[in-house]
Parts: structure tokens; sequence; C-alpha cells
């Protein structure tokens, strides 16, 4: 036993030794404080690589390694061709960085990396970077948000004016004001959650007597929490969406269910009406007849773009094009100007003197002054008065008894998601 | 004669023989009185002999022809130095004997030639004040403001913490091949609450016009952990 121990022991006092003797005698702080990367700038594409114990790499990744796996996660994503310096480093907004080539040059208003605004690219005209390959690429201007000015390159950007008829307005104002309008451009172009709350009044009471508002009551607050979850593997602030992904319905699922439930645009028609309108085409916002089984698919960006992106959907759909001449009235609205949705009402396109304007059509002038009386109204409450009546379920099923026809109209209309429409 | 005889001769004649030869008193550590002529020009201690990581570190490194001398470059530290060939002409540290700890801004802040001895190249550019740091060395001034600058909190908030001088924990989390372990608060989740305003009448559309406005936002965060290697 002891012939064993003793040579384990001797052995043992012999390595300790040599350890002491060739150990450093202290250590730095932390392993490799003293070892710098050596950078080398790829001039075509401007990323910056640094050598590692796994070979060359992306310098950014190697601290942010989970945006980079975002940023390249869908190929089909926007961005998926840039890299971070065509972002972090864009040379378009006078800020100067650190760079380090044959000699070292000492950024100004930044030294690696500064944080951009997206208008740096998408404002003014548009701009054209270059991309991870090394390719020129153009970022088109996000319309209606586009006029900016950049304050003394110091990442202040300042939209002047952002016109009325632009959905998301108020938006996009809010997070300028509060100092980051990238914040809105994140929530619709991103994988970010999204929660939000939005409130509006709880219904509407009204009556008419001969087509004149005799009551006009919007009554309480109703809220919808809407949330719409990014993925568990990413934060979502670099997984930008392609632009067929970003869904309407996601933030406005209240939209969304209140189409589903007959409020909000006249989905329905009933066989009192018909399927076709005033104009002998197939109802334009009608996706199916009152008490069949709606196709919900069919409600997607595509059906919000037939009012609120009039000249997309006419882009997109040559023969809706044709039949409803869809041109001249999205240049008479505002559609060929906005960047994604413009703020209407029906008013916008069936208003007195508008494109749609049914007056002329139907002879009725009383109908007209009714819709010029509901311009007096807030603009909130107008397709809530026009689906009183056009709501497929009142002409589906009610009696004529006591309608419009006979004078007398009262509807008692509950804001969306909610399909109630009910006689008073 | 046996063996086992034999063998005890021998060991006692080595014994003799080592008692003879071997120096009557030996000092505790072998060389401590073999002192280093440090009356040359430059620096003649080995640093390597104690921080020999260091060393091997240093010589593969952008900063290889440096040597040690950053640890002796601080213009306002007074450093132990023989000059010109003769113990005699001497100067005894004053803030420091032999080193001093030393940031990397005391060489790459603006106009590094005024307080240092080896000036690099300046670390343009940090604005470290708008996040309530203060410094000893220059970050930045009206042309190299800094202001727009992705990692001037990290900076900003390396200066505030004392593990190493100034922001040099900064510094060597970006451009040492030190491997770091951070932990990223970071947002997630936008939250707004909007509210229907009724803005009232409008000539450009002849509207009562009213939009959604949102009122307030609020953020959530999660915490994601990233390893640089």
């Amino acid at each position: 036993m002891t012939s064993k121990i003793l040579p384990a022991v001797l052995i043992g006092v012999a390595i300790t030794a040599l350890f002491l003797l060739y150990s450093p005698h202290s250590t730095s702080l932390f392993v490799g404080d003293h070892t710098m990367f050596n950078f080398s700038n790829n001039a075509t594409t401007g990323i910056i690589y640094v050598n590692t114990t796994s070979g060359k790499t992306e310098y950014c990744k190697l601290c942010h390694y989970h945006i980079w796996e975002e940023l390249y996660s869908n190929p089909n994503a926007p961005h998926y061709d840039l890299s971070c310096e065509t972002c972090h480093r864009f040379n378009g907004t006078g800020v100067k960085f650190a760079v380090i080539n044959t000699s070292a040059h000492p950024g100004m208003q930044a030294h690696a990396a500064y944080v951009p605004s997206c208008l740096d690219c998408h404002g003014g005209n548009g701009r054209y970077v270059r991309d991870r390959f090394g390719k020129l690429v153009y970022a088109p201007p996000a319309k209606v948000f586009n006029d900016t000015i950049t304050v003394n390159h110091h990442n202040v950007t300042v939209i002047p004016s952002i016109p009325y008829f632009a959905a998301h307005k108020a938006m996009v104002a809010y997070f300028e004001k509060e100092g980051d309008e990238n914040l809105a451009c994140l929530m619709c172009h991103t994988n970010v959650t999204k929660h939000m709350v939005f409130s509006y009044q709880y219904n509407l009471n009204y009556t008419l007597y001969d087509w004149i508002f005799t009551s006009f009551a919007p009554n309480g607050t109703r809220y919808a929490n809407i949330t719409v979850n990014t993925s568990a593997i990413f934060n979502g602030m670099h997984e930008f969406l392609p632009v067929k992904d970003i869904n309407c319905s996601s933030c406005h699922k209240n939209i969304y269910l209140g189409l589903i439930n007959g409020t909000h645009a006249p989905i329905y028609y009933a066989w009192r009406w018909g399927p076709d309108n005033l104009w002998n085409n197939p109802r334009y916002h009608a996706l199916a007849e009152y008490g069949l089984t709606l196709n919900t698919s069919w409600i997607n960006n595509s059906y919000c773009d037939e009012c609120h992106n009039l000249y997309r959907y006419a882009e997109e759909n040559p023969t809706a094009n044709a039949t409803y001449d869809l041109y001249p009235a999205a240049i008479e609205i505002n559609s060929t100007k906005i960047h994604c949705a413009e703020k209407v009402s029906c008013l916008t396109c069936h208003g007195s003197g508008k494109p749609y304007d049914p007056y002329p059509v139907t002879g009725n002038i009383g109908h007209e002054d009714m819709l010029n009386e509901t311009a007096n109204y807030s603009r909130m409450y107008h397709g809530d008065v026009c689906m009183g009546c056009h709501e497929a379920a009142i002409h589906g099923t009610a009696s004529c008894s006591k309608t419009c026809h006979a004078g007398y109209a009262g509807f008692d209309i509950q804001s969306e998601p909610s399909g109630v429409d009910r006689w008073i | 004669m046996g063996n086992a005889v034999k063998i005890v001769l021998l060991l006692i004649t080595v014994i003799a023989v080592g008692t003879l030869v071997m120096p009557q008193t030996a000092s505790l550590f072998a060389g401590q009185h073999w002192w280093y002529n440090i009356s040359g020009n430059g620096n003649q201690v080995p640093c390597q002999k104690c921080h020999a990581d260091v060393y091997e570190e240093l010589k593969y490194s952008y900063h290889k022809n440096l040597g040690c001398i950053c640890h002796r470059a601080n213009l306002s530290i007074t450093y132990a130095e023989v000059q010109g060939g003769s113990i005699t002409n001497y100067t005894p540290g004053k803030q420091a004997h032999a080193a001093t700890t030393v940031a990397c801004m005391l060489c790459h802040q603006i106009n590094a030639s005024l307080n240092s001895s080896m000036p690099g190249p300046f670390a343009g550019a940090f604005n470290v004040t708008a996040f309530g740091a203060t410094s000893n060395f220059r970050y930045s001034n009206a042309t190299f403001n800094g202001l727009c600058a992705a990692h001037n909190a990290f900076v900003a908030n390396a200066i505030k913490n004392n593990t190493l001088k100034d922001s040099t924990e900064a510094c060597i989390a970006c451009h040492m091949k030190v491997n770091i372990t951070l932990n990223f608060h970071t947002m997630r989740g936008i939250n707004i609450v909007t509210k229907h305003v009724i803005l009232g009448y409008y000539a450009l559309t002849g509207l009562n016009e009213s939009y959604i406005n949102v009122t307030s936002n609020t953020f959530t965060y999660t915490n994601v952990t990233e390893v640089k290697p």
C-alpha cells in the first residue's frame, strides 16, 4: 500500500513545484484585457471584421449576436440584405464615425455606431445605401412621414407636418414628440410585441324622421385591448416584416371582428337589396350574403385597401379598377399620397359631390341631406350612422312596418367589435 | 564486506563532500542580491517576470511596440527614475514608484499629449455628460461632440464603475479579446393607450374631424444574455 501512495505523493509534489515555478507571479484582472482586436474594414461593404479564435467574424456580432440572428432570420424580410454597418454607420447624415484602416480617424459625432432614425434613409426622397454584398440599394421614402429635418446631426429628426389624411399620423407624431419616432415604425414594420388600448363610444343611438336627425347620442366608452405577440425566440425589434406580412387586422382586431359581426363596413348584402349596387355593379364592399357563412380569410389587407388604400387596391386589382373606375377616385381623395393607409369615413367617397355620391344615381335628396347633416357630426360616428341602415341585418330580417320608408328610423349601433345594430 | 556496509560508507562520503563544498549559509531566495542595472535609458526592469501573462498577450497585440510604457505615461505623476547612466542621478517617485494603473483615455483623449507621454489617436467621440458621468479625461468638445454615439451610456456607466480606471471597462469590452457576458435588459414590447378625440369643424375636409390620439405609452422588457467569446 505504502509503495503505491508514496510515488503518487512525490509526483504530485513535483507537479506542484513545476506549476509554481512556471506560472505567472501575478495575473491581470481579466484574461485577454491586453490582447487587442485588429480591425479590418471591408472597403466595399463597410463591414468591420475581427479575428477570433474561431476565425474571422463580423465585429458587431460578438456582443449583439441575438440582434444579428433576428436580422437574418427571414430571407424575405426587408433589411435582410443589409449589414449592421449599413444602418448604424450610415454616412448620409453627416455623422462621422471612428475608422481604423492604415491610420486612425476619430469619430466626431459617434465612435463605433449611432442609433439611426429610420427616416435617415426613408425620409426625403429615400436614399441609396450599401448592402452587405457591397451593392447600392434604394431605401424608398416613407411617404407622408418623409418630410423630415435632421437637427445638427444630433440624431434629432423632426417631421414638420404630417397631412391630416394620413392614418397613423397621431401615432407617429406622438412618438416623435416623445423623442423617438422610430417606435412608430417598429409598431408596424417589426415583430416587436404590441399592446394597444383603443377607446371609443360604446354605442350610438340616433333617430331620423323623414331623413332628418331627431336625436343623436353617443354613449359610454368601449375599450378594445389588443395584444400582438412577437415570437418566443426574438425581441422583434430587428425582426423586420415583409410588407405583405404586416397584417392590418393584427393591431385592429376590433375592426376585424366588427367586420365579421356586420359593422364597420357593409360587408354583407341582403336579399332585399340584392348583390348589385346603385351603379349596377357587384356591391364593392360586400363579401357575402347575409346569413351565409363569410370566408373570413377575405377580410385581409386587400379588403382594408378597398377604402384605406384605394390606389394600391386599384393597382393590384385591375378588374375591380376597370369595373368601379377606381383611379380617378383614388386621385380625388388622397390615396396616391399616403404611406399605407388613408384616414377615411364613408363620406370620403360617398359624401355629397364625392366620387361615389349616390345622389346623381338615386335622385334621393332626402338621403343627400342626411349625408350632409352627418358630416356635421364627428367623423368617428359617420360609419356608425351609415351602418344603421346599411348593415345587412336590418334589411335582411326586420319588418318594414315602421322603417325609414314610413318616415321614421331609429338605431342603436354598438361599436366594434360588436355587430349589434338594433332598431329603436 | 556486505552490501549494506558499502552503502553506508558511500552515504557518509557523499555527506562529507557536500558539507565541505556547500556555503555555510544560504540566502532565502536565490538571486535576491542580484540587482538589475537600471541606470540605462528606458526600462531595464523586466515587468514580464511577474506579468508574464500580460506580456504574452501584449506581444501579439496592436500595442505590441509599446511595451509597458502605458503604466508610466501619466504626465501628472512623477515615477521613480534613474537618469543618465548614474545611480546618483535619480528621481524618486512622488505619486507612484514603478507604475500606475492606467485608463485607456489617458492616451486616447482629445489632445492627449497634454497629459500623456505616449499620446495615441483620439478615441472620438463619446458624450458621457448626457448620462451623468464626469471624467478627468476629455471625451468631447464642440467639434467632436459624440452626441450620436450608440455606446454613450455604456461608456458613461463604465466611468461610474470603479472596477477599472475611468471607462476602461468599456474600452476593453469592445477592443480587447476579453471574454464578456452581457446581460441586456432590453425592450421587447410597446404598449400604447389611445383615446378618440373630437377636434371640431375642419375647413380643409368640411367635416367635424376626429382622430385616434395616443395618450400614453410604456414598454415591456426582457433580459437577453450575450456571451462575447
